[in-house]
């Protein structure tokens, strides 16, 4: 699937993947991956940009994990997160029926 | 091979403060190393220039905002040492001529719209996205007209009044440098955010 088709609906995909629990950036990635059976294939270090623009906007929360050898950066949902999710998948839904309803009968 | 990359990001990033994605990227690669090898984990990863690049977009509204602000605060600071070390004016009342009064009325508009166009690119500068984007474009548009009309005024209000200190041009000059250098950066950090 084209990265440009992708990057829109980011957001909505890495708030989908830390609805299962919470997470470090690789962990999402891998959640991504299983759950598209592989359809979705874009550079996996621009999820760090928009993870930490969900953070910013109050969305996420994250902390550094402990006794590990090295740091690791856990990002789990926050109430606002889940919220936005909420919204944020109506609009797809919503969207989605739309698009098939155009094309639904194209060759 | 992850060490180099993690050196080649760091200097991709410039400026930015990198200690947490750098270390979010060691512990993704060696995450992913370990299922795939170094290898494989850096390519998907990503070039390095790609994942600075939305890094640089936001430090690069960082140095726009600081530089509108600084072009909306200037005016402001220096207004009290213009009023007072300009010598009083030939024309009976406080009513200058029109042509320098309409040109008065202008700078003023064009500065009161350049602070509103701040005060939303502030409310809005944690979401960013395009209305930000849009208040700072205005706010910068708005400081550049405000600077070259002010600098015209100066020198025609400088003829008009005997006496006017020649060095009050430069108060203009460094507002229209400051007005520049908004304009520049504001429309930099546009373009990086559409990269």
């Amino acid at each position: 699937m084209k990265r440009e088709a992708i990057r829109g609906h980011l957001d909505l995909l890495l708030l989908s993947a830390l609805d299962l629990g919470p997470g470090h950036g690789y962990a999402l990635i891998e959640r991504l991956r299983d759950r598209s059976a592989g359809t979705f294939d874009f550079p996996e270090g621009t999820i760090y940009p928009a993870l930490h623009r969900l953070e910013r906007a109050g969305l996420l929360t994250s902390r550094w994990s402990t006794g590990r050898a090295r740091r690791r950066r856990v990002y789990s949902l926050r109430r606002k997160g889940r919220a936005a999710l909420k919204e944020q998948l109506q609009e797809w839904r919503l969207f989605a029926r739309a698009v098939e309803r155009v094309v639904g009968n194209a060759a | 091979m992850i060490e180099d990359y993690l050196r080649q990001l760091r200097r991709a990033l410039g400026f930015w403060p990198k200690a947490r994605l750098l270390a979010e990227t060691e512990d993704h690669l060696r995450s992913a190393a370990t299922d795939v090898g170094e290898e494989e984990a850096i390519r998907r990863f990503g070039a390095p220039a790609e994942i600075a690049r939305s890094f640089r977009a936001r430090l690069g509204w960082l140095y726009a905002g600081v530089a509108l602000a600084g072009a909306l605060a200037f005016p402001v600071l220096s207004y009290p040492i213009v009023e007072n070390s300009l010598p009083p004016a030939p024309w009976p009342g406080d009513r200058p001529p029109d042509y320098l009064h309409w040109q008065q009325d202008k700078v003023a508009q064009l500065f009161l719209l350049g602070v509103a166009a701040g005060l939303v690119a502030a409310a809005t500068w944690r979401r960013g996205g395009r209305i930000r984007m849009a208040a700072c474009v205005v706010a910068a548009l708005a400081l550049v007209g405000m600077a070259a009309l002010g600098a015209v005024l100066s020198v025609q209000w400088a003829d008009a009044v005997p006496g006017t200190p020649a060095w009050l041009s430069s108060v203009w000059l460094g507002q229209c440098l400051l007005a520049v250098l908004a304009a520049v950066l504001t429309g930099r950090a546009a373009l990086l955010s559409r990269a």
